[in-house]
C-alpha cells in the first residue's frame, strides 16, 4: 500500500518537474529569440572570450597584475561576468511578470491548473536558461581561447566551478529581478528597481563595507590592511558579486584563497539561492493579475 | 456546479498618512455575493464599469482569494483541481510577441497538462488555423480576442468564465461565437459572460445577473428582473403630419424631441401588460407611422430601478466608480 503510495507520488512529481521544465525551455526560447537578445547575446559572448584571451596574453595583462595559470585567467575573466552577465539579466528580466501583467497574459497564467510554486520556478528558470545560454558558449570559447594563448587547456574542475558559480550568480539576479518585476505595477519602475539593485551591488557594495569597517575602527586608507580584508570578506558574504567572487577564489592558488572558509562560503551561496527563490515563489502565490 | 456564498473580496487600494506612505485600506471589489451556477445555463453578469463583474470572474477562476465566503466547485478538493475545470477569458488581452499563436497556445496546453494537438484543433476552430505561425504583433484585437477564446477552451471545461468577450469582434465572429456557447452550454458547460450592455447579451444568455457597486442588484431571466422592478413596456411610435390627440388612459405618453419639420415621436409606456399587435392597431387607424419599434430598457434604467437612485444622479455614481476601481 504504501509503495503504491510512493510511486504514485513520485510520478506526480516527475510530471510536475517536467511540466516546470517544458515551460522554461519554452519561455526561454521566447527570450532567446527576442531582439534584445539579439544585442545582448552577441556582446556577452563576445566579452567573455575577449577577457579570456586578453588576460591570457601576457604582453598586454594590465599591470600590477600576475597570471600564472588558466585559473587566475578564469577568475580575472569573472568581472565580466559581474559587469556584462549580471546586467543582461536585469535586461531580460525586467518585464518577465510586469509585461504579462500590463497585457493581461499574466491573468490567464495563473488561472491555470498548475501550481504557482511550479509557475514561479518556471518563471525563473525560462529567464536563468535564457542568460546562461549565450555566458556558458561565452565561457566555453573563452576556454579554447586560453589553450591558443598559453598552450594548456584550464582544468575541468576549474571550468566547472566557473560556470557553476555564474550560474548561481545568475540565478541570484534573476529572483532580484523577477521579484522586482512581480512588485512593481509598470515596466519603468520594474527596470528602476533591477538596474538600481545591480548598481548597488556592482558600485556602491564598498560603500557600506567602508563604513563598517570604519565604524570598526579599521583605517579604511591602508590599502594593505589585514583587517579590512577580512571585514571586506565578511560584508561580501552579504552581497551576489561578493560571494560570486569568494567562490571563484577557492579554486586560486594558496595565497589567494580567502580568509573564509569553503563551508561558510556555500552556506551563503546556498541562502542566496534559497532566500530570493523562497521571497519569489511566495510572491508569485499571492500574486494579483 | 458553482457555488459562491456570501463570497468577498476587496483590493487594497493606498492612503498614504504622513508617517506610514505605503497605508493601505479595501477600496472596491465585491460584497456578500450568493450565486449558484447550474448546469448547461448561460449567464449573464452585467454591470457599469467598476460594478465588479471582472472581480466576480476572478474569484471564480480561483485567480483571486475570497477575503470571506466560500467558493465551491462541483467535483473538485483543490485550488489547481477546481482551476482545470474552470476555463477563463479575461478582458482585452493583448497577446505579444515575439512568438506566434502556435507557440502561445503550445505553452497553456503543457501548463494544462494536455496534448498540443488540442491547441491546434482550438485554433481551427475559432478561425486561425491559417495565421497560427504569424508572429502576434501581427494580430488584430480581434484575432487577440479570438485567441483568448482558444485558451479558455483548452481542456474542454466544465465552466467557462468569459469577460468582455465580444469586444473587437466583427459581426460574422459575433455570430459564431454565439452559436458555439449555445452549442457548449447544450452540451452541459455553464457559462458565465460578461458585459456593460445589456443589448450584447440578450439573445444569448438564459439568465442574468445585475451587479452595481459589487453587490448583486438583481438576478434571474431578463423579463423576470425587468418585472419584478417594475419596469413598464415601451414603445417608440413615430410618424408625419398629426400626432394622436390622446393615447388611452393606461398609456403614459413622453414626447421624443426631434428637428426634422413634419415628424414627432413619442415614447410609450404601458401602465400594465404587454404591447400585444391589437393594442399596437388602437393607438390610431388613420395615423401613418414612420416608427414603431418595442424599446428595451437600457442598463442605467435597470440600475436605477434596482438601485432607487434617479438615473441622472446613479449615471455619475457608475462614472465615478471607474476611478476608483480602476
Amino acid at each position: 500500500m504504501q509503495v503504491s503510495v510512493f510511486f504514485r507520488r513520485s510520478i506526480q512529481m516527475r510530471n510536475r518537474l517536467q511540466t516546470i521544465w517544458d515551460v522554461s525551455v519554452h519561455d526561454a526560447k521566447k527570450h532567446i529569440r527576442s531582439q534584445r537578445m539579439l544585442i545582448l547575446g552577441p556582446l556577452v559572448i563576445f566579452l567573455l572570450s575577449a577577457t579570456c584571451w586578453g588576460f591570457s596574453d601576457p604582453r598586454i595583462i594590465p599591470a600590477g597584475l600576475t597570471v600564472n595559470s588558466p585559473t587566475d585567467v578564469l577568475f580575472l575573466s569573472s568581472t565580466s561576468v559581474v559587469f556584462i552577465c549580471t546586467l543582461s539579466v536585469v535586461l531580460l528580466g525586467f518585464d518577465a511578470i510586469s509585461k504579462r501583467r500590463l497585457t493581461g497574459e499574466l491573468a490567464i497564467d495563473l488561472s491555470q491548473p498548475m501550481p504557482r510554486s511550479d509557475y514561479a520556478w518556471s518563471r525563473l528558470m525560462g529567464v536563468w536558461l535564457a542568460a546562461m545560454a549565450p555566458t556558458t558558449l561565452g565561457i566555453l570559447i573563452g576556454a579554447v581561447l586560453i589553450q591558443s594563448q598559453m598552450g594548456i587547456w584550464p582544468e575541468f574542475g576549474d571550468i566547472a566551478m566557473f560556470i557553476i558559480s555564474t550560474g548561481l550568480l545568475l540565478w541570484w539576479y534573476t529572483c532580484l529581478q523577477l521579484l522586482a518585476s512581480s512588485m512593481a505595477r509598470d515596466i519603468g519602475t520594474s527596470v528602476t528597481l533591477g538596474v538600481g539593485t545591480w548598481l548597488f551591488f556592482v558600485f556602491l557594495w564598498l560603500i557600506p563595507t567602508l563604513i563598517i569597517a570604519q565604524s570598526m575602527g579599521v583605517d579604511v586608507t591602508d590599502t594593505t590592511s589585514v583587517a579590512f580584508d577580512q571585514i571586506q570578506e565578511k560584508t561580501d558574504l552579504f552581497s551576489p558579486n561578493g560571494v560570486y567572487q569568494l567562490l571563484m577564489e577557492t579554486r586560486l592558488s594558496s595565497a589567494s584563497q580567502p580568509e573564509l572558509s569553503t563551508f561558510s562560503i556555500w552556506v551563503s551561496a546556498i541562502s542566496w539561492f534559497a532566500i530570493p527563490t523562497w521571497l519569489f515563489c511566495n510572491r508569485i502565490q499571492h500574486l494579483r493579475p | 456546479m458553482l457555488e459562491l456564498r456570501a463570497a468577498t473580496f476587496r483590493y487594497p487600494v493606498r492612503r498614504p498618512r504622513r508617517f506610514r506612505p505605503w497605508a493601505t485600506a479595501l477600496g472596491p471589489g465585491i460584497r456578500g455575493i450568493d450565486l449558484t451556477l447550474s448546469k448547461g445555463t448561460i449567464l449573464g453578469l452585467v454591470g457599469p464599469n467598476g460594478a465588479g463583474k471582472s472581480t466576480l470572474m476572478q474569484v471564480m477562476a480561483n485567480i483571486l482569494p475570497l477575503e470571506d465566503g466560500t467558493l465551491s466547485v462541483e467535483g473538485a478538493t483543490t485550488i489547481e483541481a477546481c482551476r482545470a475545470i474552470i476555463g477563463y477569458m479575461p478582458e482585452r488581452v493583448t497577446w505579444n510577441g515575439p512568438g506566434s499563436a502556435k507557440q502561445a497556445i503550445e505553452r497553456l496546453c503543457i501548463m494544462r497538462g494536455i496534448p498540443k494537438s488540442n491547441g491546434h484543433e482550438l485554433l481551427d476552430l475559432v478561425g486561425l488555423g491559417n495565421r497560427a505561425l504569424d508572429d502576434l504583433s501581427t494580430f488584430s484585437q480581434g484575432m487577440k480576442q479570438r485567441l483568448s477564446l482558444a485558451a479558455a477552451l483548452l481542456g474542454e471545461p466544465k465552466i467557462l468564465l468569459l469577460d468582455e468577450p465580444l469586444n473587437g469582434l466583427d459581426p460574422v465572429a459575433q455570430s459564431a461565437f454565439r452559436t458555439l456557447l449555445r452549442q457548449l452550454a447544450d452540451q452541459g458547460s455553464s457559462v458565465v459572460i460578461s458585459s456593460h450592455t445589456l443589448t450584447d447579451l440578450e439573445r444569448l444568455a438564459d439568465e442574468f445577473l445585475l451587479m452595481h457597486h459589487g453587490r448583486i442588484v438583481a438576478n434571474g431571466p431578463l423579463r423576470e428582473i425587468e418585472r419584478d422592478l417594475g419596469l413598464r413596456a415601451t414603445l417608440e411610435i413615430g410618424g408625419l403630419g398629426q400626432p394622436p390627440k390622446s393615447f388611452g388612459t393606461d398609456i403614459e405618453a413622453k414626447e421624443i424631441p426631434l428637428h426634422d419639420g413634419e415628424e414627432w415621436a413619442y415614447h410609450l409606456h404601458l401602465a400594465t401588460g404587454e404591447w400585444t399587435t391589437q393594442r399596437r392597431g388602437e393607438l390610431g387607424p388613420e395615423v401613418t407611422f414612420t416608427r414603431l419599434k418595442p424599446v428595451q430598457a437600457g442598463l442605467e434604467t435597470v440600475i436605477s430601478a434596482a438601485t432607487g437612485l434617479d438615473i441622472e444622479d446613479a449615471g455619475f455614481s457608475i462614472l465615478s466608480e471607474v476611478d476608483s476601481d480602476a
